[in-house]
Parts: C-alpha cells; structure tokens; sequence
C-alpha cells in the first residue's frame, strides 16, 4: 500500500519558527526518512505521529541536532544549515524532553534541571565555577511549573534515586527551563498519572500562550486530541498527513498512521467465572501499603490504578515476589503461598510483566529465543545439557502466537521495536502457563497496532480461564479491557467500580480527588 | 581493509626493527647467560658491566638478562624460556633458590651448566659464588651501626623479602650481633621493601612515626639505605639516627654526603659478575674450583670451596669492603 | 555472532606472532622442547584468566583480585599440614601416592573455602566485588605470610606430586594437559548448561535477571567459589613446578591474567566471554613474551608488546564487547 504523501504549504511563511525541506536519512541500508518536508509557527502545538518504524524518533533528533541528515535543509532562525549540532539547536531556541529521558543519574535535580541553560551560557562547556545561586533558582522556577516539590533536600537529591515519575517531570523542567522557542516532548506522559498529566497539559497552554511552539510526540491518542492543535503523521519515513487536529476524529488517525481500520470501542468478551482463583487478605509491606484485600476469579481481567504515591506499584512487586509484602495472606486456588522471591511466584503460576521492560525485563543484546525461554529455561533440557532444539521450538512458537516481527530467534532482542519487545515480554510470563498474569503498564510506548495485538491476547487468554490483573494509569486502557477497576490511595484501596458501569470521568475524577475517601 | 593491513604490517615492522637491533650476532665460543633478580636497577646495571667486560676478554657471547619485577614466578618464566634456547652455561642470582631446584634440574638435563650467586642453600648448582660470609658481613655492618649508635638504643632491620636468602642471613648476623648488647632494642624486625626505594621510604616513615626515639636502621637491598635516608632527611634526624646498610655509592652517595646515611658496605657486582662467568667457563672446560685457587679478580684471590647444600660447592671470596662519606669518592658506581 | 570476528583476530595474531617468532628465530623458535616450555608456563596464569573471566562475566563489576593470594595460601596450607603429618615417613611410592593424594585435597578445600568466601561477600554482604576480593587479596596474604614466617616452604620433590608441575603425558606437559581440560570443562558448562545460560544473562542485566526468576545470589555465589577453586588448581601447578609454596609468589600474575580475560573478549561489565577467546589470547601473549626472551630483547619490551597487542585487538575489532552500552535500534 503506497503512502500518499500531502502536499507541502504552498507559501513558506518568511517567519517561521523551524523549517525542514527535503530531510531524507538512511540507517543501514533501510530509509528511516524520505523527503520529509515540514513548517513549524511560533506558539502552536504540533503533534507528531507514527508507528514505531514510522521515523519519528529519527525526526526528533535530526531536529534536537542530535544526529544529522542524509539530505536537506534545516531553515532555523532565517539561517540554513545542512546539519544541526546540538549546541546550535539549544542556542536557537530548541528544547528536548528524549524518550529515555537523558538525565545524569549521579548529578543532583537542580544540576540537571539547570543543566542546558548552563551550556549555552559558557558556549558549549560547563564553567568551571557554576552559579548556585543563579542554578537553583533557575530550577526552582522550572519545578514549580512541574508541580515538582522545591526544597533543598529535593534540589539536591541525585536523579537515580527518584522514581521514574518523578524523573520525567526532571526531565521535562529541564526543557521548560531554559528560554525556549520550541520544546520537543518525546513520549512525555509515559510514566505519569492523570494528576501529573492534566499538569502538564496545563504547561503546554501556558507555553503556547508565550509564543513557545510545543512538539509533542505521543502513543496516546486520547492525549493528542485532548490538547489540540496541529497534527503530523508519519508512515514509513514518508509525511502522509499534515493539517489541524480539528479535522480528523481518532479513528481516521489511526487509519493514516497504520493504513488499516482499528477496533476501538472496548476489548472486553468474556465473563468472569465464579471461582476464586487469587485471594489476597490485609497485605501489607510497610508505609508502601497496607490492608489490601481483593479477590481475583478465573477468566476476569481486573484493574488497578491510582497515583504516583498510591502504592499500587509496590502492591504489583509484592504479588510478583520482587520486593514481597511484609504481613498478610495470600491463597492461590484456595492453599495459603509464600511469595518470597520472583522463583516462588514462577512456581505458583503467578506472571509478572514489568513496568519498564528495558531496564527490568529484556537482556537488549541477546538473542529473543533467550529472552524468551528464561523464565522456563529448567523445562527445556537434555540431562543436565540445553536442549537448543527445544529452546529455539518454544520461542518460534511464542513469535508465531503472538505474531512478533522478525525473521529470526537468533537476532538480538534490540533489534526489535518497542511493540514487539512487548510481545516477547508477554511471552516469556506466557512460557510459564500462570494461572494469573499480572500486567504493569503493558502498552507504554508502545505502537497503536500492538496495542490491539496485546489488549486482543489479553482476553484471549481470560477467556481461557486465566486471572489477569492489568495496573497501569492508562485510563481508557482500563476501561477497554477490565471487569472490575480498583482505585488505591495512599497505600490502600479506596475504591473498586464495576467497569460496565463506570463513565470515564467518574474514574478521572476518583483519582484526582484530594480527599482520602479511602476505605478503612 | 586497507587500514587493518597497514596496522598489521606496521606492528610486524616494528617487532622485526626491535628485534633485529637487540638480537646479538653470529654465535662465538661459549653461550653464557647471567639471568639476574631484576633488570634496571643500580646494582645489576654493575653487574652487567662485568657481564660485558668479561665478554670482550674472554670473545665468549656472554648476556645479562632479567624479569622486570622482583617476582619468582617472572625470574622462573625468564629462565624457562632460556632454557629452551639451550645456552651453554646459565649464571643465576635467584630471587629464591627454593623456587628455582625444578627449572635448574631441567636445564641440567638438557646439559646446561648452571652457576648461582647469593644463593648458598641453592641444591642444584654446580658453584655458588659468595662474595663473602654473609653472618659475618651483617654483623660488620651492625658492628658499625652500633658504634654510631653509641652502643644504646632501638634499632631495626629492613629486607628486601623475607624469602631471600642472603638479605635473611646478613639481617639475622646483624641481629645476633646485638642481641649481645642488651642496650641494643631491635623494633619490628625484617620489614619487606621488595627492593624498592620508594617502599622502603614508606616502611622507614611509618617506623619513625611508630617509635619517635628509633636510633638505627640497617638496610640490606641496596635501595633500602637510601628510602631510609630520604625518609631521615625528611624528619630532620640525619645526626640523630644512624642508617648503615648493603648498597653502592651511586645510590647512597647524596646520603652519605648530607649524613642522612652514615656508611655502607657491598661487593662490588661487577666482580661477583665475572666470577660468576668465569667460574661457568672453567666448568664448561672441565677444569675445577679449588681451595685456595686465584680466580684473578681482586677478593677472590683466595677463595675457600666448601660443600654446598646439594652436590655442588660454594666459592667464597673476602671481598667486602666499608664505606662511608670519607671513603666513597674511590667507589665510582 | 559478536565475538567471531574477534576470535578471528586472535588466530591471526597468533599466526603472525609464530611467523615473526621463526623468523627472527631462524627457525629455532620451532623446536618441541620451547613448545613444551610454553606449554608448561602458561596454564598457571591461564587458570587464573579464566577465574578472573567467569567473576566478570557475572557482571555487578565483577572481578577477584584475591586469586593470587588464593592460590597461594591454597598451597602453603596443604604444604604445612602434609609435611607435618608425613614427617619421617619412608620415602616409599605409596607414602608419595597418599602425600600427594591429601595435598591436591587440601589445596582444593583450602581455595574453594577462599572463593566461597569471596562469595558471600559479593552476594550476600553486597559489596562491590573489587572492594571484595581487594580485602580478601590481603587477608589471604597475611594469613600465608604469618603460617610461613615469610620464606618458602619446600615441598621438595615427592613422585608423583611432582609430575603434576614437571610431568608429561606423550609428550604434552602435563600441567597444560590441565588447563585443556578445565578450558574445555568450564566452556561447556557456560555453553550447555543451565549455570551458564542464567550467569550470561545476570551479567547482561541483573535487575531483569531478578525479574526474571534466577537466584542471583545462589549464581553469584557459586561463581566466585568456583573461582576459588581454579585459583587453587593454578597453585597446585605453579607450587610443584617451583617445589615450594610462598605467600607472594607470582603477584605479578594478576594484571596479566586480567588481561588475558579482556583480550580474550570477556566484556569487564559482564554477560560476556568465550573460553575459546581466552585461550587463544593467552597462547598469544604467551608465545609473545616467549618469543621476546628467545631474541634475547629486554623484559620491560614485553610489557610495552602486550600493551600493543590489546590496543590492536580494541582497535582493529571495533567489537561492541568492548563498549558497556548496547545500541538500540533506530526507530
């Protein structure tokens, strides 16, 4: 099916704020971008869409000066260039919120918050004699727009030791910081909850209003249309849309961005059985949570949400035995267990896809049959010897199941997209036949077309009588997908709704209501 | 491509042009190899002297060679390797002659004649050369110490490394030398300074911060005096503590003028090096080292041959000679 | 796969180094009795290498600086106590058969104790194994230098103890004949088994390693004991070639058994490292420092040669084990 590229404005306004023509790039062989041509204006908010593959990222960082292109021009601030170096994006005015953040982990909040601001002022290097006084006030002005707290003790903490939550709202008052005309936001709202969103949403009318241009590069369609403004897609390293927002719905995006129709109202089939397959009774691991108690039945999907500091986080690594709970009781199809350890949870059938897969799931350099086969490595012998026939059998298996794009099982799990790294997340847990599964946040970062494979298995495997326990702060995933969604606060569960019955912004407004209308 | 070729291409080049400038030429009568504790300090730099003047008088291909860290198991791989290359004669001052029995028993069954210096308890060997007695040598030089001492006070020992042999023996003279003196207190006897300056530097500080009335040092590795005397000069003790030790002028000498180090005794590695060839060449002419015999080097003009610890026989010359400020000028090295 | 073309580089390297060797020689590199000589000389520190490889490949920085130490007071313990309890025993074949027997024993014991030490220290204390095994590296040594005073301790020459450091079989050093052996035993346990599958994996990622249900602190553990033990087997070689156990011996070896591990391909923040690459570097480094001795160069060049030889293997590689971050895939 061939991209229909749109035609490109036909007058280029003589004040626009960035301007590419013709921006082509190639990566090995493969053109991750072909004669992409756009216009950006001062004050307006552009959102940039695509699959993965589609060159977005490629786009960003062409555009941040992080990388060059093939072929082109980058008309910025009346001037030309045929490349952008980094340091000239920062000084015209182009600021970066990455995918992956790019924060120095050891260095302190305010050193990063004020960190490009510092550059720019001593022409590329870090001075040798630093502000302080001029870096903490910088940060503190930025924190606040963030909602960030702003005391010393804050200031001065390390980036690694703060959650990752925490650290996108560090890494998005860094590019609010400095003077910018143009801030770039890569997946911004990936890690945070409703609150943090509606805030940052808050930023982004506020920016425009100062004449600050935003590009915002989202997987959350409901997000993009929230926020309004102007729209590009791309598709196969080809611009194939590029207009206002207000003209198209959801569903016809979706159709640009994959060229094919998406079932997009609700996933759920199926109905819970009356078993009870999980029963947790008064967990408790320290000021985390406590007093959690729920009942999970063969074949329903149920939902956990809340926010940042709710403790549903720290709930899902109880029951997955990453960091087990302290106190209260645990019954798998009846028998009290022990979750000491993610082995003990593995034997007792209960699945765990982590939140973060590249740091808390995936081995980025070795093979998909390896990340595959880890979970289940014991089963797949000959004598005390690996059975590589067994191993490289079960996970050609898994790609076929779950329909992961790649030629082969040998290649490095990087060597995937963010949708299909997914997929082989899923089925590792699925390696090990759980009778629960337990997803955290399934679908961040990840494409549109993946989503409908992932949200499509889910309920697949419901339906085949497996308890599946979904924890994200996605809303609408949740309304999708659940039977019931239980909200927690503060370390408990303050509510639990019926999803038929629940209007979306009944759930919103549970959420993000102040009072601590938590059950005792 | 390319590149990787003329990187590879350089590399051989550059092998090729060290090797050919270090490998010697045409082979001449006997192959004699001095394989010594450790290359580039003072004290084997002597030796090697001797090694090449015996070379020239004698038209024999003598070599000196050695690992470049005071290690047994480097000094055993320097060897091994030797061995294989067959030399007619090996002449070795062993780090630790304990260590060496096996290799040496190797290269006697490939034939290869083997001498040894500064290792008496070493079975394997044909001839053990000693300068001179080693109890005898180290009670002099504590004799000496004492009398600076004015016969009173704490005193201590440095060796090189408690394996080896000879620092161990003149240590242990010096020692039962003051054992005979009651005023005589020995502190934290035989610290091991691996016959480095700087580690003997460390050893003398921490002793002088330890025992803030220390009066006497005796050094046995030839760099051991002048780490002591650095560290004495840097407390300003140089006319408060007494230093004597093993080492040569060219490495004492700024101490000795300043007074940081009071005397030195030795033996001149230069001799002991000709000896040592000398002797390998007698051997490999058949002839044999006897009592009394004038091997024609000064010290070693009436040698004593006694049993040693195997089947071989330990030569012993009187060639020590004691030197302080007044005297040094006449030793050039 | 990534290390192919750094095995590569190894062979060659290896070829070039024999043909410069014979050239400069004449040919009398060749001889059989300087191949023994080699063969004899390198299973000592390439047991060490190989130590050293399987703490990296764990990954979490690891490393044992104690395998010296280690090795050492393995065999000065061994020494003591069958001295002790074979003093004044005939020399007969069968009091050597038992001497031996209860050496090879102890010296085993004695470093599997220290590696299970280093162990638990990296796994269950948590410290960062090179702060570890730096603590352990001394203990060791003291412990070795007060039981033996400070020199030696003669082992002398008791059959068929001796053989282990001086023997061969049809021609093969024995010693070598080890190193073989424990090469071919350790890859095909990090290659076929279970262990090694779940050590690859820790050192790729420990956290996802967790995640994913290994027992990291069991895999850690039995990494560094098993490390301790090839520390001892290198004593008990280097001890019987020498006839003697000494505190200090061979402290020279640990920045040459390191490199052989990164020469080799073994990636210091762990999840890789082949055998093969080792040995290969090892024979390499070997055979040029052998090869520098037989032309009778100065000693220090050989520093100067293998500092060379690991820019160019970095160099003319361009091998992503050499880098600490992976690529990922543009998008």
């Amino acid at each position: 099916m061939t991209p229909s590229p749109t035609p490109s404005p036909t007058t280029p306004r003589a004040d626009a704020l960035l301007r590419l023509e013709g921006i082509s790039k190639t990566f090995g062989g493969v053109k991750a971008l072909n004669n992409v041509s756009l216009e950006l204006q001062a004050g307006r908010v552009y959102h940039l869409l695509g699959e993965n593959g589609s060159g977005k990222s490629t786009l960003i960082k062409i555009i941040a000066g992080a990388q060059p292109p093939d072929a082109g021009q980058i008309i910025v601030r009346g001037q030309s260039y045929n490349q952008l170096g980094a340091l000239e994006a920062i000084r015209a005015g182009i600021e970066t919120v990455y995918q992956d953040l790019s924060l120095f982990p050891n260095l302190s909040v305010a050193e990063n918050v004020a960190l490009t601001t510092q550059l720019d002022l001593n022409g590329g290097q870090l001075a040798r004699m630093l502000d302080w006084g001029k870096v903490k006030r910088i940060a503190i002005k930025a924190l606040e727009r963030v909602g960030l707290p702003t005391h010393a003790g804050f200031l001065a903490a390390p980036v690694e030791t703060l959650p990752i939550a925490v650290r996108q709202l560090v890494a998005i008052a860094r590019g609010i910081a400095a003077r910018a005309s143009l801030v770039i936001m890569d997946e911004p709202t990936a890690a945070l909850t409703q609150r943090e969103v509606e805030n940052l949403l808050l930023i982004i009318s506020s920016l425009r209003e100062e004449g600050v241009s935003v590009l915002f590069v989202s997987h959350k369609l409901e997000e993009v249309f929230r926020i309004g403004g102007s729209v590009i897609v791309l598709r196969d390293g080809v611009k194939v849309l590029d207009g206002a927002l207000s003209d198209y719905d959801e569903t016809k995006i979706s159709f640009v961005m994959t060229g094919k129709q998406l079932d997009q109202t609700t996933y759920r089939t199926g109905q819970p059985q009356s078993e009870v397959l999980l029963e947790v009774s008064n967990l408790a691991r320290g000021t985390a949570f406590a007093d959690v108690s729920f009942a999970l039945h063969r074949g329903e999907v149920l939902g956990i949400t809340g926010l940042l500091d709710s403790g549903r986080n720290e709930l899902a690594l109880a029951l997955s035995g990453v960091h087990p709970a302290t106190s209260g009781e645990v019954r798998l199809e009846g028998s009290a267990v022990q979750i000491r350890n993610p082995r003990d949870a593995i034997s007792l059938g209960l699945g765990y896809v982590p939140e973060d897969r590249l740091t808390e799931g995936l081995f980025l350099t070795k093979p998909i049959r390896e990340n595959t086969v880890v979970t289940v490595i014991d089963t797949l012998l000959k004598g005390i010897q690996l059975n590589f026939a067994a191993m490289t059998a079960k996970a050609v298996g898994f790609v076929k199941d779950l329909q992961i794009a790649t030629p082969s099982v040998d290649l490095p799990v990087s060597s995937l997209s963010g949708g299909n790294q997914q997929r082989v997340m899923v089925a590792r847990w699925l390696a090990t036949k759980p009778k629960v599964l337990m997803l955290h946040g399934p679908t961040a970062g990840v494409d549109v077309g993946s989503k409908d494979a992932l949200y499509k298995l889910v309920q697949r495997l419901a339906e085949g009588g497996m308890g599946v326990i979904i924890v994200s702060d996605d809303l609408p995933e949740l309304l999708m997908n659940t039977d019931r969604i239980l909200v927690m606060k503060k370390g408990r569960i303050a509510k639990e709704f019926t999803t038929a019955d629940l209007e979306k912004d009944l759930l919103t407004q549970t959420l993000l209501s102040e009072d601590s209308s938590a059950q005792q | 491509m390319n590149k990787k070729a003329l990187l590879i291409g350089a590399g051989i080049i550059a092998v090729a042009a060290i090797g050919a400038v270090t490998y010697t030429s045409a082979q001449r009568k006997w192959t004699i190899n001095t394989v010594v504790k450790i290359t580039g300090i003072a004290w084997f730099n002597r030796m090697e002297q001797g090694v090449k003047e015996y070379a020239k008088s004698s038209g024999n291909n003598a070599t000196q060679t050695g690992p470049a860290q005071a290690d047994a198991a480097q000094q055993i791989r320097v060897l091994e390797d030797l061995i294989a290359k067959k030399p007619d004669a090996l002449a070795v001052v062993p780090m630790d002659p304990a260590t060496l029995e096996a290799v040496f028993a190797k290269a006697a069954a490939r034939g290869i004649k083997i001498i040894t210096h500064e290792a008496d308890s070493q079975k394997n060997t044909l001839y053990d050369i000693e300068a001179f007695d080693n109890v005898a040598f180290g009670a002099n030089l504590n004799k000496r110490l004492e009398k600076c001492m004015g016969g009173a006070g704490k005193w201590t020992v440095f060796v090189g490394s408690l394996g080896s042999k000879t620092h161990n023996q003149w240590a242990d003279g010096g020692i039962a030398n003051a054992a005979k003196n009651t005023k005589m207190q020995l502190v934290d006897a035989k610290q091991e300074t691996a016959d480095d300056a700087d580690k003997a530097y460390e050893k003398a500080k921490e002793i002088i911060a330890k025992y803030p009335d220390i009066k006497g040092f005796q050094g046995s590795a030839s760099t051991d005096v002048a780490g002591i005397g650095r560290a004495v000069e840097e407390a300003g003790l140089n006319d408060k503590v007494c230093v004597y030790g093993t080492s040569l002028p060219s490495i004492a000498g700024k101490y000795l003028e300043t007074g940081a180090v009071d005397g030195i005794g030795f033996w001149d590695p230069k001799d002991a090096g000709i000896v040592m060839n000398k002797v390998a060449q007698m051997v490999l002419e058949g002839k044999k080292i006897t009592n009394g015999m004038d091997l024609g080097i000064k010290g070693y003009n009436k040698v004593s041959v006694t049993k040693g610890a195997g089947a071989g026989m330990i030569i012993r010359g009187a060639a020590f000679v004691d030197v302080d400020k007044s005297n040094m000028k006449s030793y050039p090295f | 796969m990534l290390s192919d073309g750094h095995i590569r580089f190894l062979i060659i390297a290896n070829g070039l180094i024999l043909l410069v060797a014979a050239l400069l020689s004449k040919g009398a590199f060749l001889d059989p009795y300087n191949f023994q000589s080699m063969a004899t000389q390198l299973p000592e520190i390439g047991l060490l290498a190989i130590a050293i490889m399987l703490t990296m490949v764990s990954g979490n920085g690891g490393i044992d600086l104690s395998v010296i130490s280690s090795a050492n007071l393995s065999v000065i313990v061994a020494a003591l106590v069958c001295k002790a309890l074979f003093a004044g025993a005939d020399s007969s074949a069968q009091a050597g058969w038992s001497f031996s027997v209860l050496f090879v024993v102890i010296a085993l014991t004695v470093g599997t104790l220290c590696g299970l030490l280093n162990g638990l220290l990296v796994a269950r204390a948590g410290y960062a194994p090179i702060l570890a095994t730096l603590g352990t590296q001394l203990l060791f040594l003291g412990v070795a230098t007060v039981l033996t005073g400070g020199p030696a301790v003669i082992l002398g020459d008791i059959a068929p103890l001796s053989s282990i450091g001086n023997g061969d079989l049809l021609g093969i050093p024995i010693p070598f004949l080890l190193f073989l052996a424990v090469s071919i035993g350790v890859s095909l346990m990090l290659s076929r088994t279970r262990f090694g599958f779940r050590l690859y994996l820790m050192g790729s990622n420990a956290k996802a390693a967790h995640f994913a249900g290994i027992q990291t602190a069991t895999v850690t553990l039995v990494t560094y004991t098993i490390a301790g033990s090839l520390a001892a087997l290198s004593g008990i070689i280097s001890s019987t070639r020498s006839a003697s156990a000494k505190a200090d011996f061979g402290v020279s070896y640990l920045l040459i058994a390191i490199l052989i591990a990164v020469m080799g391909g073994v990636n210091p923040s762990g999840g890789y490292g082949k055998i093969l690459g080792l040995a290969l570097a090892g024979v390499a480094l070997q055979m040029l420092s052998s090869t520098l001795s037989f032309i009778g160069a100065n000693d220090f060049l050989k520093d100067f040669m293998w500092g060379l030889l690991l820019l160019l293997s970095i160099g003319l590689t361009d091998s992503s084990l050499f880098k600490t971050k992976p690529k990922p895939a543009p998008s």
